[in-house]
């Protein structure tokens, strides 16, 4: 979809057009579940937390004033996942975090990583030992490929702290993954 | 001595360290890219560093993609006031109502409205129910117009 279909489609949505804001969904959906699950690590929370934050995202669609709506829509999800977390956190419930990690049929081959199930439970298991902050920088950087300025508007912080949260993100996850010899 | 002065002064390993993960995602300028070049070329520790970095981004890369049967969409159903909704609406109304008469009565009764002779029923402290009476009106009115702007943002 281009930027200019985008906007005609908000522009629909904020007049209450359902179908128009359903168009949007069906665009941004995808990138919003992996966003959520790689945050949640449970699929059918993340699934939960879209519907959520679709919801949310169609009550406050008038006050979007321009701008990436890719950002608002994925800071919409995150604050999304972060109630969620509370919730569990309220719950003491941070043992189910691992349950249904996707897992490949087969062992995975690329350049030269073998991705077994259990590196695929680890890496999951160690993002979700990541602070939030930091979590969510590394989420949006490698899973959907946001730049650092995008980063900044769904964070809602300077550009410093996005590349420090980066950086201290990926520097633990590495010592993690070390830990758990998947590297 | 030496701990203390590192303390402030960051040494070429450790300022190239806070900008591997920059350095990675093509988010240094010219300048700083070069300088880091520069001591990556010389520096052992820093390319082992450079390098445990790229091959846990890979890794992160390679995760199997997540995936859902589930669609998800808003219902016009969903969409339209439901009646839970509806009471709400009224008790907030209602809310307003009863504040922002309360807030008059205090403002009255602050005038001498009700009681012309300007007779207090605290006695001796005339200015104690002029000052409560004052807040209460500054507080419910305040309550009752805050409620009032929600509910017409709301309806918008």
């Amino acid at each position: 979809m281009d930027d200019v279909e985008e906007s005609k489609l908000i522009g629909l949505s904020q007049q209450g057009s359902v179908d128009a804001f359903n168009a949007l969904i069906e665009c941004y959906q995808k990138e919003a579940l992996k966003i959520a699950f790689r945050i949640l690590g449970n699929l059918s929370d993340a699934e939960d937390v879209c519907q959520t934050a679709w919801m949310s995202a169609w009550k406050s669609i008038k006050n979007f004033r321009g701008g990436s709506f890719r950002a608002w829509i994925f800071s919409i999800v995150a604050n999304a996942c972060r109630d969620e977390l509370r919730k569990r956190k309220r719950k003491r419930n941070m043992e189910t975090s691992i349950p249904d990690c996707p897992l490949p049929s087969t062992d995975v081959l690329t350049d030269d990583i073998v991705l077994t199930r259990e590196k695929v439970e680890a890496v999951q298991k160690a993002l979700l030992r990541l602070p939030y902050e930091q979590r969510l920088a590394v989420i949006l950087r490698v899973y959907v490929d946001m730049n650092y300025k995008e980063i900044s508007k769904v964070m809602k912080c300077p550009l410093g702290t996005v590349r420090s949260r980066l950086n201290r993100g990926l520097h633990r996850l590495r010592d993690l993954l070390r830990d758990g010899e998947c590297l | 001595m030496k701990t203390w002065f590192k303390r402030f002064y960051k040494t070429e390993c450790s300022r190239t360290r806070e900008q591997l993960t920059s350095y990675l995602d093509g988010e240094l300028g010219a300048k700083e890219l070069q300088e880091l070049e520069l001591h990556l070329k010389s520096c052992r520790t820093c390319r082992e560093e450079y390098d445990s970095l790229r091959q846990t981004i890979g890794l992160l890369r390679q995760m199997p993609e997540v995936s859902s049967e589930r669609t998800f969409r808003i219902d016009e159903k969903n969409v339209t006031t439901k009646p839970g909704d509806r009471k709400l609406l009224i008790l907030y109304r209602a809310v307003a109502g009863v504040a922002i008469i309360l807030a008059l009565v205090c403002i009255g009764d602050f005038g001498h409205l009700f009681m012309p002779t300007g007779e207090s029923p605290l006695g001796g402290y005339p200015w104690l129910v002029r000052g409560i009476e004052l807040g209460l009106f500054v507080i419910l009115g305040a309550l009752g117009l805050r409620i009032l702007i929600h509910l017409f943002r709301r309806r918008k």
